[in-house]
């Protein structure tokens, strides 16, 4: 194995073209350059924090068996291309991989990941629901770390209370009218949000997408209601069209503005819209509470990272250990103070301390006693897109509810079968 | 008159000159492409080795199960082209002819005029998005509140507009190039004769500017076949905008199915052969024909 | 000998209407191109909380965006060394194959000159998407992962198709005899070529290399996935590794900031070469 990082051959290129352009800006080797590091960290930049301050500090304690951060891709498909295609031709560039939680399955059934000791990464103390979406075949293969849960955002200075269920909120759409805002908005734009988006529905209505032992049921009177839910609101206008194209941030940006009553989000919103730096008209005016349903608390579609260990790694032992300093309460307490995103640790729900900065915390915990996986695949990318399609062209108006959840069906039978 | 000595000595020279290219080409695009053809009679199982499976994917995708995903891209993907290039190629002769004027402040119209051309991509896909969103500034300027991404008229329109933006300077570019190989004499002729200035423009412009024109729109062509950052960015396919490259992308890179993606990705590849080669028919290039005697 | 005058016929002045008619497409032309620009760079000027708001110019601007990208946080610098690097090597190294070969297709009688036209041809005609997978694979063999030449080979690849039917056009239109002359006055034949046909060419030859460059600048598929430190990452790649503060706020303040930074060493460019892309023909002052 090759550790990444340009090899003489590129510093002699970049040395002669140098000389020739006479560049300055051509010496000098980069911040947290680990020569000598044994173990790589592959992860996206987007964490919601610095990465590469976690990594420094492990060094600093630990330097018999640095660990260098590779910071990948903002945008999540183009990580899982980047650990797949190393992952692929067996390079073992890296050893510890930041992966999305609908990637365990995958990765796991193609025999990329090294199992983990459950007692070790997934004791006590570990969010039970966090732990699910590191399993795959009974068998825990990536260490539970972020974690997270759709919330519904609503404003104080116009409702009393957040609605518990949809006929609530659809009546208080009453309220955004006489406002002359738009009433609600989650994502919805043909990408992994409305998958969550579905799943969500699906879910609080009492249904399953795909059970966990595979079988694809979304064809269903649950099925029905939930996407139907959805569906009717856009086509009455309390969800604007504008949603369409929404994704985590403009949804963000849209309630932040002071469009929507309601919204669909993760917890990053909070602390983001409270946050004197921005332009919010809502500072101060809102709060987050647990999903609504058809007839009581909704069920939220679980999101998080988990920490996986790759088979080509050629440093398991100091891997792990990185992997186990990560975990620790210490380090996702300090994580969860800088980047206000949930983890996947119980004590951190309930202390005084961090639920005085991230208030949300406690809809976040509430909902995760009440939380639905997305389908557990090795086939997740065909079952998503196949899940995208359909809801957005019920969306769209373009298939009747019916259409859609029939097509769905028959599309992710075919996609869980495989070819 | 030429001996056969002579003969030998071009064909040993032009051997000489074009290996370096053949080199570049065969081990970066030639071996990958062997490859994924390869790949592509192949399945794409989890678990156990892929089996060899014939033309199985290949009419999968013709008349298989994802025909309508296939044909669809198909579609789209020449609709873009068709469009997007035929209003870069005006667009990109009228900047041309623009740049070639003698004018004072030129070299800055020049340097704006590509501008678009030399941001990338992804930055641009990036900024159209932005713009283009419902309460972007598009909307604000026009005083519209057009959702371009929801629905398809709007989707398809927006890419398109990003895609004449950005690569209309490239086809100005080589048009330009044109252009500048036209000996100022011949439109001193011209004008000497009392030819008017669209007269000009037509018998002696447009013939001999002809073969830069050609050489950009099979390069556009070609570029536009394959286009995959601006849906990609913009609309992620939704809206019947996906084309063949984003097809193969979600197929080959998201679902992994390097078969069935290798057999989308040949198809792509035959596809674009026929359209160069009908272009090609159609509009000639001088490239191809034989070489003119160096005595004229 | 060089002379000054571009040679364009005069008599046009007669045409008042003409010269408005042109003037107010050049002004047509000019915010069409630049109107989304002027865009990104009012963008780029906003702070966080103003970014996303309408108004077309920065209440309160700030160069907190380009000291972000430039600084501590993203290390720009580096990726605009890298891309130089890059995009240099490439354009010098295809520049030379493809006025090989050329030369070669416009001038020289052989046969397959046509099949090895359309073989130079279909390598612009696979989905360059298709490609990484073996490419990747190939250079994880060859121990080229996240070094310059896993960039700089495909690049050039990717570019000689354009550039030898650029120039391969061009050389066509020169006229030889005047290089059939030189050499019989002495020149060898590569002196023939070299001081008679590439300055006649420059508009095509200068093009090309424009194009090349402007292609290795931008290229971003095949450089996403070999290179992975910032060490070695072109702009495209450290673009695309920006990130917001928060897990899903979008950088755009960030990304215009360095779509400004990157295209502006482009602008010097153009503005640099513009001249010779123009002065080409009359610098061979015949014809």
């Amino acid at each position: 194995m090759r550790r990444p990082g340009p090899g003489p051959f590129s510093r002699a290129i970049a040395l002669a073209v140098c000389l020739v352009l006479g560049s300055t800006a051509c010496s000098g080797s980069l911040p947290g350059d680990q020569d000598e590091a044994v173990v790589t960290f592959a992860a996206t930049r987007a964490s919601g924090g610095d990465l590469g301050a976690l990594v420094e500090r492990y060094n600093q304690e630990n330097p018999d068996a640095p660990v260098r951060y590779v910071p990948l891709s903002a945008e999540a498909d183009e990580q899982r291309t980047a650990m797949v295609q190393d992952l692929q031709a067996r390079t073992g560039l890296y050893d510890v991989l930041y992966l999305d939680a609908v990637w365990t399955a995958e990765f796991a059934a193609r025999g990329w990941l090294e199992p983990l000791e459950e007692e070790r990464f997934a004791g006590p103390g570990i969010l039970a629901a966090a732990t699910e979406t590191g399993r795959w075949n009974g068998r825990l293969y990536a260490a539970p770390f972020a974690t997270g849960t759709g919330l519904l955002f609503y404003r104080t200075d116009l409702l009393d209370s957040p609605p518990r269920t949809w006929a609530e909120l659809i009546d208080a759409c009453a309220i955004a009218e006489r406002n002359d805002m738009d009433c609600y908005a989650g994502q919805y734009m043909r990408y992994e949000g409305i998958t969550v988006a579905l799943v969500e529905a699906v879910a609080s209505a009492g249904g399953e997408v795909i059970t966990p032992q595979g079988e694809v049921v979304v064809d269903s009177p649950e099925g029905r209601e939930g996407l139907g839910f959805l569906v009717e609101a856009m086509a009455d206008g309390h969800i604007p069209q504008a949603a369409l194209t929404y994704n985590e941030d403009m949804t963000r940006l849209a309630f932040q503005r002071g469009d929507l009553l309601f919204m669909r989000n993760w917890a990053f919103a909070y602390p983001l819209m409270n946050s004197p730096g921005e332009e919010s008209v809502v500072q101060g005016r809102f709060d987050a509470a647990p999903l609504p349903g058809p007839d009581g608390p909704g069920t939220g579609t679980l999101g998080g990272n988990n920490l996986a260990l790759s088979v080509h790694s050629d440093h398991k032992d100091e891997a792990l250990r990185f992997i186990e300093f990560m975990q620790s309460e210490e380090v996702m307490r300090d994580w969860l103070a800088d980047t206000s995103t949930p983890m996947a640790r119980d004590a951190l729900f309930e202390d005084p301390a961090l639920l005085e900065e991230a208030p949300y915390l406690a809809a976040v915990r509430e909902g995760m006693d009440n939380v639905s996986p997305r389908p557990v695949t090795a086939r997740y990318n065909d079952v998503t897109n196949a899940i995208q399609k359909s809801a957005y062209a019920a969306m769209t108006g373009e298939m009747t509810v019916d259409e859609a959840v029939t097509t769905m069906q028959e599309e992710l039978e075919r996609a869980v079968r495989g070819t | 008159m030429i001996g056969d000595t002579e003969r030998r000595d071009e064909r040993r020279l032009a051997t000489l000159l074009l290996i370096p290219t053949l080199i570049a080409l065969s081990l970066v695009v030639v071996y990958p492409i062997l490859s994924a053809i390869a790949r592509s009679f192949f399945d794409d199982p989890i678990g156990r080795s892929p089996t060899f499976v014939g033309f199985d994917n290949y009419a999968q995708a013709l008349f298989g199960y994802d025909r309508e995903d296939f044909w669809a891209a198909v579609g789209n993907t020449l609709f873009f082209t068709v469009v997007s290039v035929a209003i870069e190629t005006l667009l990109g002769l009228l900047m041309a002819l623009v740049m070639h004027r003698a004018f004072r402040g030129r070299g800055i119209v020049r340097a704006s005029v590509l501008l678009p051309w030399a941001l990338p991509t992804a930055v641009s896909a990036v900024m159209w998005g932005w713009m283009l969103q419902p309460d972007g500034v598009v909307n604000a300027v026009l005083g519209t509140e057009i959702v371009w991404g929801g629905s398809e008229w709007p989707a398809k329109w927006s890419i398109i507009f990003a895609e004449v933006w950005k690569t209309a300077p490239f086809v100005a570019l080589l048009i330009l190039a044109g252009l500048q190989t036209i000996p100022p004499h011949l439109y001193e002729a011209a004008a000497l004769d009392g030819a008017s200035a669209w007269r000009r423009f037509t018998s002696v412009t447009l013939p001999l500017v002809k073969p830069a024109i050609v050489v950009a729109v099979l390069f556009r062509v070609l570029d536009a076949l394959r286009m995959y950052d601006l849906p990609q960015i913009l609309t992620g396919g939704a809206n019947n905008t996906e084309t063949l490259s984003t097809l193969v992308v979600r197929t080959a890179t998201g679902e992994l199915k390097q078969g069935y993606g290798g057999a989308l990705s040949t198809l792509t590849f035959l596809f674009v052969f026929l359209c160069a080669f009908l272009l090609i028919r159609l509009l000639g290039t001088n490239v191809f024909a034989g070489v003119k005697e160096a005595a004229r | 000998m060089r002379t000054a005058t571009t040679g364009r016929p005069r008599q046009r002045r007669r045409w008042g209407w003409e010269n408005w008619v042109i003037g107010a497409g050049i002004a047509l032309l000019l915010l069409y191109c630049l109107a989304p620009f002027y865009w990104m760079v009012v963008s780029s000027l906003k702070g966080p909380g103003e970014i996303a708001s309408n108004s077309l110019w920065p209440r309160d601007p700030t160069l907190v965006n380009y000291r972000g990208v430039l600084g501590g946080r993203d290390h720009f610098g580096y990726a605009v060394r890298n891309s130089v690097v890059i995009a240099v090597t490439t354009t010098l190294l295809a520049m030379v194959i493809a006025v090989f070969s050329g030369y070669a297709l416009a001038r020289l009688r052989f046969r397959g000159r046509n099949l090895v036209l359309a073989l130079i041809l279909a390598c612009s005609m696979f989905p360059g998407v298709a490609i990484v997978t073996p490419l990747y694979q190939l250079f994880a063999d060859w121990g080229w992962i996240d070094e310059y030449q896993a960039m700089i080979v495909p690049n050039i690849s990717f570019a000689l198709p354009l550039a030898i039917f650029v120039l391969t056009t061009f050389f066509r239109e020169m006229p030889w005899e005047l290089e059939e002359a030189a050499r019989v006055d002495g020149c060898g034949p590569f002196g023939a070529f070299g001081r008679i046909i590439l300055p006649l060419a420059a508009p095509g030859v200068v093009t090309t290399g424009l194009l090349v460059f402007f292609a290795a600048w931008n290229e971003y598929l095949i450089s996403s996935v070999v290179s992975i430190t910032l060490a070695s990452n072109p702009v495209t790649v450290a673009i695309a590794k920006f990130a917001g503060d928060s897990e899903f706020q979008q950088p755009f303040g960030s990304q215009m900031a360095a779509g400004v930074i990157v295209t502006l060493p482009l602008v010097v460019l153009v503005l640099l070469f513009q001249r010779r892309i123009v002065k080409g023909l009359s610098a061979g002052g015949f014809r």
